[in-house]
């Protein structure tokens, strides 16, 4: 897949989102902030917004940013759009199904110091379960699965490759594959 | 010194004999009493009965009292109290003089007197006890509850009304909706369906589950108010998936009271997407005990028919006449020579006289009108005329004073054309042709009476006809009462097809008189109508109150009503009775609510089954014996009769009214004391009468629920008596199940209760259209066999 193909993806994916989102967004009834908590206890900072379209659909956005959870040698941020169907009939209550974007870059490097940095960009499934904990609070357990496309320099820490990307070779590993989105337990509160 | 001291030591001693019997009380020694409570309805050990013990069993006799009156408000303080425990047993320190109540809602309390007794073992219906054991059961499936229902006028109250919420509708994310209503329901084709436009709608009840709740919350954007039930639900208990029981108590005002109503709900049950369940459940068959509904009651007040008398009509009449009088010739003066001036002056000065003077008449405007004759010169009669008319009006307006009569004279002169006229009524038609020839050719009055001079027959005739024109004329208006005696009016009644028929106007005063003189009740009411309507018209809305008063005091001899009729004549603002307020224009007063009114209104409201607005009106009668009765009607059937204020007076009157008011009242209580006093009254009552057979049979099966023979044997007598009992027993919550059953089974084995099957026809149709809901053992039998014989027809 060359660069434009892939600009070419991106955009018409973005181009779709927000096609079936943002209309709906502008009638959005309530609004909900929310953070995971599972991912905040990784030492991955996020917070996100969950905007009702009507009683059973809700978009949700949320961004993160992490340099290292614990002691991973790892950089990352990313955002994700994910539109959710709840099956109940009313938003953040009980099931629901939906939809779930994902575009993150990120830097790690494992414990045999084999680094990847590199972006991604994926689509997956979303399913899971909130329990209303209160008038204005929620506790959401989610996950999501799909499939990612990534683009990555991959190699060791010790390799020498500054003649490599010189030459353009950058990136040296890309492709798809069937990975969990995100999965976690979150926190949501109606602020509107 | 011995002596002295031993003296005082015993005065000592007995001081202290009888201070320490002072101390003791007078109910005696105190012992201790103990004993065991049987529930009737499960043969077993009744717990939680309270027993209140009274050191006086006088004190005990009137809590006793209080109690069966229903009124539990004001207990007095016991000297000793217990509760059943689990065997059923108490025990308590008391006088062994004293007296026991035992006491538990929903069941009729037992007095025991001690007399020395010191154990104690009673046996009580289990009464209310019945719902928890339904409720333990666990319901599947809901049936009519035994709800006790209250009808007081048009209200109907239910008391504690059990309403099991099964566990199958139990979920945190669901609703629960149960909206119950009355339906009334008669034998005539609506049987328990009930016509929607008279369906009376009872409080709702709404529970949520605790989840629901929440996002309902959410979904109305935290504003409570925008979701009504979301509201009602807050403080009330959440939806659970364990099962429960809902009391409340509702009054609703009924449309038509007399009838039965059955006790209906909606259970709906949503969850966020659907509903789960929508069932339409009976939970009562509308059976309710009111025995106030054979309360005898007939009142009726009369107005004072002087006192709202109308006056009779002041008319206009227009009265006028010629009077000849002979002045001198040339002159202004009346001619002495003719006696007949003098009587016509007469005449008409007591015509004047007898206006200007009259009690019932005025005098309101006079003309005189002076004629000349027309010979000589016309200018010169004009003035002798007017000299002529000026002293006829002061002849004639002598006898009157001077007041403000309008009075107007006016001098003319006969033409000659007038002559002619005279001529020809005198057959002088040649003559008169003559005369009329020279009128018609000459059109001054001075140039005919020139010709006409000159006929040869001037002298001769026409000079004895010219005095004929020297007249005065006179015309007066006058006005006056027109006042027929009440034997014109009579007779102008019963002649005058128009003025029987009261298609013209007929002048109040008139009205006045037939109301009195006619005696065919219907025409009487045509009249009384027809009064209505043309005082409206005559003196502005509402009209005369007497033909109101005197029409609805009609009706109501023949059971008529018309709630309309006297409600125009009542100032709800003004709290009293026959209240005299100054009119508006100053002159003179009004009686505003008079008493008659009021009374009858009241009458009616009652018939009407509309008590609360019947109590609104008694609220208006002064609290003295006059009203004493009609008060305490009005309060009775509001129910008052159990309040201690208004007990004596209610429970004194309605006693000493009629037989079978005393049972009435009697059975309204409900309770086995004043059950056994109805009993006693029903013996004043007629032996053979359907309604006191029937009464007997209520009291006899609430006296003795085990025993429903005897009071099955009462009933089928009274249905015998009069077959419109068998809809009302079905209808009544007095007649039970086992009962109405009993007395059917009977009729197999006492077919001389029932020569002609008529009343086994009446039962089984009643327990059909019921639908199980009465004698649902019959009703299978019942549709057993017409399904047998269905298919043996087929």
């Amino acid at each position: 897949m060359n660069n434009l193909t892939q600009k070419r993806i991106i955009w018409l994916f973005t181009a779709m989102i927000s096609v079936i989102v943002f209309p709906k967004i502008a009638n959005a009834q309530q609004v909900a902030i929310h953070t995971d908590v599972m991912q905040d206890a990784l030492k991955i900072p996020n917070l996100g917004l969950e905007l009702y379209i009507d009683d059973a659909h809700t978009v949700q956005f949320s961004a993160f940013a992490t340099s290292g959870p614990w002691t991973m040698d790892m950089k990352a941020g990313g955002v994700q759009a994910t539109y959710r169907y709840w099956l109940s009939g009313r938003a953040l209550t009980r099931e629901f199904i939906g939809l779930n974007s994902l575009f993150t870059t990120y830097r790690y490097t494992n414990k045999s110091n084999r680094i990847r940095k590199g972006d991604a960009v994926g689509l997956g499934f979303a399913f899971g379960y909130a329990w209303p904990l209160t008038k204005r609070m929620s506790l959401t357990a989610h996950s999501s699965l799909g499939v990612a496309y990534y683009r990555q320099k991959e190699h060791y820490s010790y390799d020498d490759i500054t003649s490599l990307w010189e030459h353009d070779q950058f990136p040296n590993s890309k492709g798809l594959c069937l990975v969990p989105l995100n999965f976690g337990v979150t926190i949501s509160y109606i602020i509107k | 010194m011995k002596k002295l001291y031993s003296y005082k030591c015993f005065i000592v001693f007995s001081i202290c004999i009888v201070l320490h019997c002072i101390s003791i009380p007078t109910w005696g020694q105190i012992k201790h009493v103990h004993g065991t409570v049987i529930n009737t309805d499960t043969k077993g050990a009744f717990e939680g009965v309270n027993v209140y013990g009274f050191h006086d069993a006088a004190k005990a006799e009137d809590l006793f009292r209080r109690l069966n009156m229903g009124n539990i408000k004001q207990i007095v303080s016991p000297d000793a109290s217990a509760v059943t425990d689990q065997l059923g047993g108490f025990e308590l320190e008391l006088s062994r003089n004293g007296g026991l109540i035992f006491y538990t809602p929903g069941a009729t309390p037992i007095l025991r007197k001690l007399n020395g007794v010191l154990q104690v073992n009673v046996s009580m219906a289990g009464g209310i006890q019945l719902e928890e054991v339904t409720i333990k059961a666990r319901l599947t499936k809901l049936t009519a509850l035994a709800a006790e229902t209250t009808k007081l006028g048009n209200k109907m109250y239910v008391e504690n009304f059990p309403f099991p919420i099964l566990q199958k509708w139990g979920k945190t994310n669901a609703r629960l909706l149960i909206q119950s209503f009355c339906v009334p329901w008669g034998w005539r084709g609506d049987t328990l369906h009930g016509r929607r436009n008279d369906t009376v709608f009872m409080k709702h009840i709404v529970r949520d589950g605790e989840e629901y709740k929440t996002t309902q919350i959410r979904r109305q954007n935290f504003e409570k108010r925008r979701d009504k039930l979301l509201a009602m639900s807050a403080h009330a208990p959440r939806l659970t998936g364990q099962s429960d029981t809902i009391y409340w108590v509702d009054s609703v005002t009924l449309n038509q009271p007399e009838k039965p109503y059955i006790v209906k709900a909606v259970v709906l049950v949503e969850d966020y997407h659907r509903i789960l369940r929508n069932d339409t459940i009976l939970l009562s068959t509308g059976r309710s005990r009111d025995p106030m509904k054979y309360l005898e009651y007939n009142f009726c007040e009369a107005l004072d028919m002087q006192t709202y008398r109308m006056p009779p009509k002041k008319e206009k009449r227009d009265v006028s006449g010629n009077i000849t009088l002979s002045f001198l010739v040339g002159s202004s003066k009346l001619d002495p020579e003719n006696p007949n001036n003098e009587i016509q002056l007469n005449k008409l000065r007591k015509e004047l006289h007898d206006i200007v003077y009259g009690e019932e008449s005025s005098l309101t405007y006079l003309q005189i009108t002076g004629v000349s004759s027309p010979e000589g010169n016309y200018q010169t009669n004009i003035q002798l005329g007017k000299k002529r008319v000026l002293f006829a009006r002061q002849e004639i307006t002598k006898s009157i004073p001077n007041t403000h009569v309008a009075t107007d004279a006016e001098a003319i002169v006969a033409d000659w054309g007038e002559v002619a006229d005279i001529l020809r009524q005198d057959t002088l038609n040649d003559e008169a042709q003559k005369i009329q020839a020279i009128v018609d050719k000459y059109k001054n009055i001075n140039d005919q009476y020139v010709q006409i001079r000159r006929l040869p027959f001037y002298k001769t005739t026409i000079n004895d006809i010219l005095p004929k024109l020297r007249t005065v004329k006179y015309k007066y208006r006058y006005d006056i009462f027109r006042k027929l005696t009440p034997e014109e009016i009579l007779k102008k009644y019963q002649t005058n097809p128009d003025y029987h028929q009261c298609k013209v106007q007929i002048p109040l005063y008139e009205f006045w008189w037939l109301f009195q003189l006619v005696k065919d009740k219907k025409e009487l009411e045509h009249l009384y109508k027809a009064a209505i309507a043309q005082s409206t018209q005559v003196l502005g809305k509402p009209g005369w109150v007497l033909p109101a008063n005197l029409l609805a005091e009609s009706y109501l001899s023949r059971d008529t009503l018309d709630l309309n009729l006297l409600q125009p004549y009542i100032n709800y603002n003004i709290v009293e009775v026959d209240k005299e307020v100054r009119k508006l224009s100053g002159n003179g007063t009004i009686i505003v609510n008079p008493r008659g009114v009021i009374v009858n209104q009241i009458a009616m409201l009652l018939k009407a089954h509309e008590v609360s607005e019947a109590s609104k009106l008694v609220q208006m009668l002064p609290n003295d014996q006059k009203n004493k009765e009609i008060k305490s009607y009005v309060y009775a059937l509001l129910g008052y009769y159990k309040d201690p204020d208004y007990y004596d007076g209610i429970y004194n009157v309605l006693t000493h009214s009629t037989p079978l008011n005393k049972v009435v009242i009697n059975m309204a209580f409900n309770t086995r004391y004043y059950d056994e006093k109805a009993l006693e009254a029903i013996e004043e009552l007629p032996k053979q009468d359907a309604l006191a057979m029937y009464l007997k049979a209520i009291v006899m099966s609430r006296l003795d629920p085990n025993d429903t023979y005897t009071p099955a044997i009462t009933l089928l007598m009274a249905f015998g008596k009069d077959n419109n009992y068998i809809v009302k027993a079905a209808a009544d919550g007095d007649i039970s199940d086992e009962l109405f059953e009993q007395a059917y089974g009977m009729l197999e084995f006492n077919p001389q209760l029932d020569m002609e099957g008529k009343i086994a026809k009446s039962m089984e149709k009643i327990i059909l259209e019921m639908k199980g809901d009465l004698c649902p053992t019959i009703y299978k039998q019942l549709t057993a066999h017409g399904h047998a014989k269905d298919k043996k027809m087929s």
